[in-house]
């Protein structure tokens, strides 16, 4: 009876599978540009908002539904989008957004100088909820010198503002006099974006579809589904299957899973840098981690290569600094892996192996072993497995380190908000612009819930951080980067560890698109699917 | 009988309070902040992001005062509104109690419809091999992770014989199909989680039919019914049967909360939109209003199970009468 039924299933697995499926070969040929077909997109995490100022990061959906003054090209350059050019004064302190005449929102009303205004407004209102004020703190006031001129006055020079602010321009018409924590428009955003928001069924999925009258011309792909799909396995799954046209996946998938031609033939790879590192935080608050010998040595003694081939599958590089593209320094090479310079570094620092086999060293007339604790939130895999290679190099050296590990609310508001660490192991996002260094380690962010949780402080690298905040010269920016870069690599405030790879695949049948290094579609109006190659016939709605 | 239900109905006023109290206090005592849990790992946060959110959720408060304002609102059947989306907590229920509703009533009626006749049929068969075969059967349900399960079946159907879905409740182009391929549709995303779900629970529920089974054939009344010359059929499913199954009215009235509880694992999975995800979610994110809500709806229904379960005793037993 088991064969019986089994042979049923192949049968009918045979009959289901062949019908209706196209052979993959087509995919990788190129087409002409067409028009229709739906892009199914796998979402790990749903947003909680769309509405723009309660975000904590851009892109994802609100890049699709919205459009900025400026937008960041593929080198993270401000290019202009819906201001057709500006100009910055010679003190920096105005800019002058000249607007693109005849945008129109998605429901038709046009695009003028007041919702810039009223963006502002909103953004900077200490009533709104949002995470992002404080890009707008440094802006005295805007002006509308017509409906297509607005000028931005700011108290001083603030160069990251031509790619970090007004990069959602919300319409004034819809949201004015409205309680923008509590607006409908949260679950119904309208933008000038080349896709207008459709519908958004909770934990299942958000379903965007091309806005005919979009400024840059209607957009080829007619519809997008955001698909909601929380675990993992399950988005590499439904990828091979064919349910998703765009997903990320874990290291391990892309090492173990996507070497098959059911991958391969369906399927475009991307291997991309990320823009966040990790590391490990030393506070010098406690006397051990004060000097910055033995910081030093500590990164010596990690040896990061073997932690990305155990954790990350070899699927990543090692971090040299808080930078990314431009800002990073080619001069600065990582730390070596070097256990023996290590144990001499730490020897200079006066730390001597006692009887127990532990580093001893007398601070402050007290006899002080070398022992300390490391806290990493529960649900980071990849924390707890960086630590227990950890905990075997220092234990070589004589040092020893506990692992703590705590759920990540608990973590944040008992031990690193209060300081109250010896280590973190930490992963932090890099913003486009590198003047976001300035909350991580200028002095003057030491206090309770700001970023510099190692209060770390040094004067030479507090001018730079100042100075990067306030030129526009691009040379001018670059040598004050490098130069803190080098000032950061010799401190060693953290011990940088990786900068992982992410993988995204995404579906053959998609031509046409620009991404940027971290996977954003520039051009999200231009991709297309060849009229032979179109999975899915949709329609345009009403 | 009206008075028994009278009283059991008042009872729970009391009871309600004291559990919504004990876990509005447990969920505060936990360690962890949900205003900086919104934030996550992102660095480039104002700081006083956190003190405006931690005061619009109104935490700012003593704890008891908090609890009262809770209250207060609860009276007038508010929920409240979530921290995370800031929208009304019997909205966000709302929205995700029809998936698990669908998915666990399915899969309760299917799991008695297969447990029950199982657990006769292997108490009937005694240490027969058709008893060990179901014992061994349904123990590998129960103990076999129900994740692993899941992935197995979702590599198989779904992607090797490319014969079922492996996420969510509908397919992306459903909104264009027929209202009959709809349902086909939903059935077809349906099977997988529903056979996981109902494999898990077989072993407990076939234990209980089939001890209980055992128990009911040795009694006297059962040699009676033999000695009376009737069927065997007559004998298990007219005399024993009926007595059998008390106790799985209890089981039955116990799974009521699991109605609307979901499972976390298996949601997840499969990306079924339901209340296990959205109650897990909530639990990591602090989300006390929504915490509260879904609490006091599944309290609220542990009572009303426990309440039916004496009801339908009273109604199956004679012997059992409440006055």
């Amino acid at each position: 009876m088991c064969q019986k039924l089994l042979a049923v299933l192949a049968i009918a697995a045979l009959l289901l599978s062949g019908c209706g499926k196209i052979d993959p070969k087509i995919y990788s040929q190129d087409g002409p540009v067409a028009d229709g077909d739906t892009l199914v997109e796998a979402l790990s995490a749903e947003p909680a908002h769309l509405m723009p100022p309660l975000i904590a990061a851009s892109g994802g959906i609100d890049g699709l539904v919205f459009n900025g003054l400026t937008r960041l090209n593929e080198n993270y350059d401000p290019v202009p989008c819906l201001a057709e050019k500006w100009t910055v004064s010679k003190d920096g302190r105005v800019i002058t957004y000249y607007l693109r005449k005849g945008v129109r929102f998605q429901d038709g009303v046009e695009f003028t100088a007041a919702d810039v205004l009223f963006t502002y407004q909103v953004y900077s209102d200490p009533k709104v909820n949002g995470p992002r004020g404080s890009y707008y703190e440094e802006i005295k006031n805007v002006e509308i010198l017509d409906p297509y001129t607005v000028r931005v006055n700011y108290k001083k020079p603030y160069p990251p503002a031509l790619g970090q602010t007004f990069d959602c321009i919300l319409p004034k018409h819809l949201l004015e006099g409205q309680d923008i924590n509590k607006s409908d428009f949260d679950r119904h955003p309208v933008g000038t974006g080349p896709y207008k928001f459709v519908e958004w069924k909770s934990a299942q999925q958000i379903v965007l579809e091309a806005y005919p009258d979009y400024w840059e011309g209607k957009p080829h792909i007619q519809k997008i589904v955001m698909k909601i799909i929380p675990d993992q396995a399950t988005i590499f799954l439904d990828i091979l299957k064919g349910g998703a046209d765009w997903g990320w996946l874990s290291p391990e998938q892309y090492v173990k899973g996507t070497n098959t031609p059911q991958f391969k033939d369906y399927y475009n790879l991307y291997k991309i840098t990320g823009l966040d590192f990790t590391y490990i935080a030393w506070n010098p608050k406690n006397p051990i981690f004060k000097d910055k010998k033995v910081r030093q040595a500590m990164t010596m003694a990690i040896d990061r290569q073997t932690i990305i081939q155990n954790v990350l599958y070899g699927q990543g590089t090692i971090s040299t600094g808080p930078l990314h593209t431009w800002a990073v320094n080619p001069g600065v090479k990582p730390w070596p892996y070097d256990p023996a310079k290590a144990k001499e570094y730490l020897k200079e620092a006066g730390w001597e192996l006692g009887p127990d086999g532990i580093l001893h060293k007398t601070i402050a007339g007290k006899d002080t072993p070398f022992k300390f604790t490391i806290v990493i939130s529960h649900s980071w895999v990849s924390a707890e497995r960086v630590g227990t290679i950890m905990q075997q190099e220092l234990k070589q050296l004589g040092i020893q380190m506990d692992l703590q590990r705590y759920e990540w609310g608990t973590l944040m508001s008992q031990y690193l908000e209060l300081r109250k660490f010896d280590a973190y192991m930490g992963r932090s996002f890099m913003d486009p612009d590198p003047s976001d260094n300035y909350q991580m380690f200028h002095s003057s962010q030491m206090g309770e819930y700001q970023e510099n949780r190692v209060s770390y402080s040094n004067p030479q690298a507090d001018r730079l951080l100042e100075e990067g905040r306030e030129t526009f010269d691009m040379k001018k920016r670059q040598k004050i980067y490098w130069k803190f870069h080098s000032i950061l690599n010799d401190d060693q405030p953290f011990t940088f560890l990786y900068i992982p790879n992410n993988f995204l695949a995404f579906h053959k049948r998609f031509k046409g698109y620009q991404m940027n290094p971290n996977g954003v579609i520039l051009h999200p109006e231009q991709w297309y699917v060849p009229a032979d190659q179109q999975k899915y016939s949709v329609k345009a709605s009403e | 009988m009206r008075k028994f239900l009278l009283r059991r109905l008042l009872l729970m006023i009391p009871l309600l309070l004291g559990i919504s109290f004990i876990s509005f206090v447990i969920m505060q005592l936990a360690p962890g902040d949900p205003a900086s849990l919104n934030i996550g790992m992102n660095s480039k946060i104002d700081p006083s992001y956190i003190l405006k959110l931690r005061q619009s959720y109104g935490l700012d408060d003593p704890l008891m005062v908090q609890y009262w304002h809770w209250l207060k609102r609860i009276c007038l059947l508010n929920f409240g509104n979530t921290f995370r989306d800031n929208r009304p907590v019997i909205a966000v229920i709302g929205e995700r109690l029809p998936a698990t509703l669908l998915l666990s009533g399915l899969s309760e009626v299917l799991l008695f419809l297969v447990a029950v006749p199982l657990g006769v049929m292997a108490a009937y068969y005694h240490n027969r091999w058709y008893d060990r075969f179901i014992s061994i059967f349904s123990f590998v349900g129960f103990s076999m992770p129900s994740f692993w399960f899941a992935l197995m079946l979702m590599l198989l159907f779904g992607v090797w014989l490319n014969l079922l879905p492996v996420s969510g409740m509908t397919s992306t182009e459903a909104e264009y199909l027929p209202w009959n391929d709809r349902i086909l549709d939903l059935i077809s995303h349906l099977i997988l989680p529903l056979i996981v779900t109902t494999y898990g629970g077989l072993a407990s529920i076939s234990r209980y039919a089939r001890t209980s089974m055992l128990e009911v054939i040795r009694q006297d009344y059962i040699r009676t019914a033999r000695a009376k010359g009737l069927s065997e059929t007559q004998v298990i499913f007219k005399h024993a049967l009926r007595n059998a199954l008390i106790p799985i009215v209890t089981l039955m009235g116990l799974s009521l909360p699991n109605l609307i509880g979901g499972s976390f694992i298996i949601e997840t999975i499969f990306s079924w939109p339901g209340m296990g995800r959205l109650g897990f979610e909530s639990v990591l994110s602090h989300d006390y209003p929504l915490l509260m809500g879904i609490g006091v709806i599944t309290a609220l229904l542990t009572l009303l199970g426990n309440l039916l379960a004496d009801l339908a005793y009273a109604w199956l037993d004679p012997r059992i009468r409440y006055d």
